[in-house]
């Protein structure tokens, strides 16, 4: 039998169902994963075992009495430490907030937590979600389980490790200009952000209100439904069209971006032909399609949350601004000068990069993009790592508000994964997970796992 | 520190942490600087963003 803590959260669902694995079983073998890797991967900024092992004996419990409340009953999920956890500090990886108390779950915790999941820690981010990988905080960066040398993203990178390195089956992450899809792409998982609204923030400390999201990570596409299916509040069974296949989808795929706005790495570029290629012999049909230039996407995105975030720590900036990371000092202070006349500026863009993503699917059914522009790179490498962000062609879909998901593309001649990301329609999260389902189904790399142990 | 950015630091309210972390400032005004040029700027006022926010209600009735 295949070790619980390899299981996807499907899988892992299926058999405590059939009573064939026990919640409790399922978290040791887990939380055994983690006492092995943790020192080599740093995923976790709090560990909440012997709590988590109380929830999964009542699940336990409850499921041999009268069945599970859910496929994530009995399951652990990892939370990142910008999510309230009742009884547990939110840290937001800063030492600014190393004396809070969660008094109540978020939101979206709560709907897993009332589902049957269990918590077994909390996972690192960026600090307040918006630093980088940084080495004068509390708690030390997460490292990428391909190649622990590398960057793994962010800011859900204690998200992405976990889930990549096997410790977990899913865990929580937010998205304000990419944080789910950057470290889904360099850790080798799928990363969704839903339609913007469509998981509650409550309880989510914020860093930019407007283009914020709440997203889970997972191994498997089908496992990002599951999530959804109890994050957005049992709305829809998001799985419903995953067997629906390709054929006849249309699929625009925006070239320009990784092409001529912001030239990929020929690796990544490469690979995101060959999922082209993969789609169309699926029965797809791809055909090119243009959106604004990414920097005025990128321009937008940067300039509301600026000033979004500003208003949220322009205390802290003022009083006590040696408590930050130096790098998200940097990264925070820009908006405290920002005139507010460009907040405006970035709003009525924003109208208008809205309704030319509407347009594009008048078209078409899905676009692809390319999500990161490079493989990940060396996480010691300062300059390299600061470009990491700007990289990419994620943040479009927070200032528009669509539903995006990144899944593997392949690996780099190094080892290390490449990504391909596809957005759909406002609130059509069931086609987007069917494209990267049908995708995944098809894809030679789907069973490919980092090479930490094996 | 040089008078325009003590200005600019005064103003934000910022003067005691340019003090202290004066080549961060330095570089987020670079940043911002940066960011500024590439923002698209416009008067329209059928641009006005409420109805960004249109779809997402629809959606959430």
């Amino acid at each position: 039998m295949t070790a619980p803590h390899r299981l996807s959260l499907a899988d892992a669902g299926a058999l405590i169902a059939a009573r064939k694995l026990s919640p409790v079983e399922l978290l040791a073998d887990c939380v055994a994963r983690i006492n092995a890797l943790e020192p080599r991967i740093n995923a976790f900024v709090r560990q909440t075992f012997a709590e988590a092992e109380t929830d999964a004996r009542d699940a336990e419990a409850e499921i041999i009495r009268n069945g599970p409340r859910s496929p994530l009953h009995g399951i652990p999920i990892g939370v990142k430490d910008i999510i309230d956890l009742a009884g547990h500090p939110t840290t937001c990886h800063s030492r600014l907030r190393l004396d809070h108390h969660a008094d109540q779950d978020a939101a979206v915790v709560a709907r897993l937590r009332a589902a049957g999941a269990v918590f077994p820690g909390k996972l690192a981010t960026h600090e307040f979600a918006i630093g980088g990988p940084a080495f004068d905080l509390p708690f030390p960066p997460a490292r990428n389980p391909w190649n622990t040398d590398h960057h793994p993203g962010g800011s859900s990178s204690g998200s992405g490790a976990a889930v990549a390195a096997r410790m977990l089956p899913s865990a929580l992450g937010t998205d304000t200009g990419g944080s789910v899809r950057h470290p889904a792409s360099h850790c080798g998982i799928v990363g969704l952000k839903p339609t913007y609204g469509l998981v509650p923030r409550e309880g989510v400390f914020p860093l930019a209100f407007s283009l914020d999201h709440v997203g889970p990570l997972t191994r498997t596409v089908r496992d990002a439904a599951l999530m959804l299916n109890i994050m957005a509040g049992g709305r829809e069974d998001y799985t419903r069209d995953l067997g629906l296949g390709l054929r006849g989808l249309r699929i625009g795929f925006v070239r320009h971006f990784h092409e001529t706005d912001m030239p990929a790495d020929p690796q990544m570029a490469a690979a995101l032909e060959a999922a082209a290629s993969l789609l169309a012999a699926e029965g797809a049909s791809i055909t090119t399609v243009h959106l604004p230039n990414l920097a005025e996407f990128a321009a937008v995105n940067r300039t509301i949350l600026y000033a979004e975030s500003s208003a949220i720590h322009e205390e802290w900036l003022t009083n006590r601004p040696d408590e930050y990371a130096a790098v998200t000092r940097r990264r925070l202070l820009p908006g405290l000068f920002l005139p507010a006349v460009d907040y405006m500026h970035a709003a009525r863009r924003r109208t208008q990069l809205i309704a030319s993503v509407e347009q594009a699917f008048a078209e078409v059914d899905v676009l692809m993009t390319a999500s990161s522009m490079d493989p990940p790179c060396r996480i010691d490498d300062t300059e390299a790592v600061e470009r990491t962000y700007p990289r990419q062609a994620r943040s479009p879909f927070n200032v528009t508000g669509h539903p995006a998901i990144t899944v593997m593309s392949g690996l780099s001649s190094d080892g290390l994964p490449l990504s391909v990301q596809f957005v759909t329609p406002f609130g059509t999260e069931a086609r987007l997970l069917q494209v990267a389902h049908g995708f995944e189904r098809a894809a030679p790399w789907k069973d490919m796992s980092p090479p930490l142990d094996d | 520190m040089d008078d325009a950015i003590a200005a600019l630091a005064k103003r934000a309210g910022l003067e005691a942490t340019a003090g202290r972390f004066l080549e961060d400032v330095q570089e987020a005004l670079t940043s911002l600087a940066k960011h500024r040029a590439a923002l698209p700027r416009s008067n329209n006022p059928k641009l006005e963003p409420t109805p960004a926010y249109a779809p997402v209600a629809a959606i959430m009735r």
